[in-house]
């Protein structure tokens, strides 16, 4: 069972791959926006397929959207709302 | 609903590129060049994973300028003339480089049973027309000249490239037949042959499908140069007459906007008497054929095209 420290751990460390600009303190990346940290539109995808396959998620088209993509915040919350379904 | 018969999006293709276009979408303006450089070394990433073969790192020359080339031999072949293939990899001639080419070049090798010479050519806007073009001739000339130091069947030599790699393979390949310097087949996957873009298939796919339209009027901005038209037959190869080309292996896939150009040039090879095999992927896309980490099926046609080369280089191939 996933619990919310878990989540947030798994899903910075992802984020942190593929945005390299992101701020050391994680309480600080957690808002921080990815383009702005470096995340190119092909390292967004690959963030995408990722967090599918960490979460055993299928996020579906309508979610594909730059706001839910936004930080690992926004991100975050996809994610729960996936997971509820 | 009737379906059958009628050619659809790949589902894991479909999806690639929803998250592509979502990924994409709110950028805003044309993409910087320091972007299409990122986007294809990024693009690379979905590959399947690379077959093992050996690489050795060498040098060719064009002139007084040096150009890096990897060698890629299948294991355990370093003794053995084997067939082999001069390598450009795609990128628009402002992109990519060995690394972004390397699991194709390494299946390629592995799947064809051939060596593989992947030229690292020099790239626009730094380097604008004929940089490129010169560059994969001379490259060409060099591996022909001196088969013997790749341990390369010179009977057996040939030239490949993918996207914009395709432009130059041909346009090396034809240059070098009308020297008299004769090869024995031309493998282009995807391949740019049109500046002008005029094939149907560019406008009906122009936005949506990896590779969007504006990024390659970008693409020609940084490579053209004043005074050189786009039907220049140097740079559009279906403008070109086809004295000296080598037999063609032509792969398009269906969801490329590049599609019809690569399916015009096989029949106008073929109206010049040139032995052509086209196939058309069903449902695959632009540069499938590195993307089989996402796409599996495109791993599959991969697998095809190297059967493919095989025949072709045992010369058992029933050239249509």
């Amino acid at each position: 069972m996933l619990d919310h420290a878990d989540v947030v751990d798994s899903l910075i460390a992802l984020a942190r791959q593929f945005a390299p600009g992101l701020p050391a303190s994680d309480a600080l990346a957690r808002s921080a926006p990815l383009r702005e940290a470096g995340l190119t539109s092909m390292a967004a995808v690959r963030l995408m397929l990722s967090i599918e396959a960490a979460f055993a998620i299928a996020i579906p088209d309508a979610e594909l959207t730059p706001e839910n993509f936004a930080t690992a915040d926004s991100i975050e919350a996809l994610i729960w709302r996936m997971r509820a379904n | 609903m009737a379906t059958e018969g009628v050619l659809t999006l790949d589902p894991r293709a479909r999806r690639f590129l929803d998250l592509v276009n979502a990924a994409t979408r709110g950028r805003s303006g044309a993409p910087e060049l320091a972007d299409l450089r990122r986007a294809s070394a990024a693009l690379a990433e979905f590959a399947a994973p690379a077959p093992e073969v050996e690489r050795r790192s060498d040098a060719l020359s064009n002139g007084d300028s040096a150009i890096p080339v990897r060698l890629y031999s299948p294991r355990g072949s370093a003794r053995v003339e084997l067939p082999g293939l001069v390598f450009f990899h795609g990128g628009g001639l402002v992109s990519g480089d060995l690394d972004t080419g390397d699991s194709l070049c390494a299946a390629i090798c592995h799947l064809g049973r051939c060596r593989v010479v992947a030229v690292d050519y020099r790239l626009a806007p730094e380097f604008r027309f004929p940089t490129a073009h010169e560059d994969a001739f001379a490259a060409v000339m060099a591996v022909a000249a001196a088969p013997s130091r790749w341990a390369i069947d010179r009977r057996r030599l040939g030239v490949a490239g993918d996207s914009a790699g395709g432009n130059l393979a041909t346009s090396a390949a034809r240059r070098a037949g009308a020297a008299g310097v004769e090869l024995a087949l031309q493998l282009l996957l995807c391949p740019v042959l049109d500046p002008l873009a005029r094939a149907p298939s560019r406008r009906e796919l122009a936005s949506g499908h990896l590779i969007e339209e504006a990024t390659m009027e970008r693409y020609w901005e940084l490579y053209r140069v004043d005074g050189l038209a786009p039907d220049d037959p140097r740079v559009a190869p279906l403008r070109a007459d086809f004295v000296g080309a080598p037999p063609a292996l032509i792969h398009t896939a269906e969801y490329d906007p590049l599609r019809d150009e690569g399916a015009l040039y096989a029949r106008a090879l073929e109206g010049a008497g040139i032995p052509v095999r086209h196939c058309s992927h069903a449902g695959l896309i632009h540069h499938f054929y590195a993307l089989g980490a996402v796409i599996p099926t495109a791993q599959a046609a991969l697998a095809s095209i190297g059967a493919e080369l095989r025949e072709a280089f045992a010369g058992d191939l029933s050239w249509r």
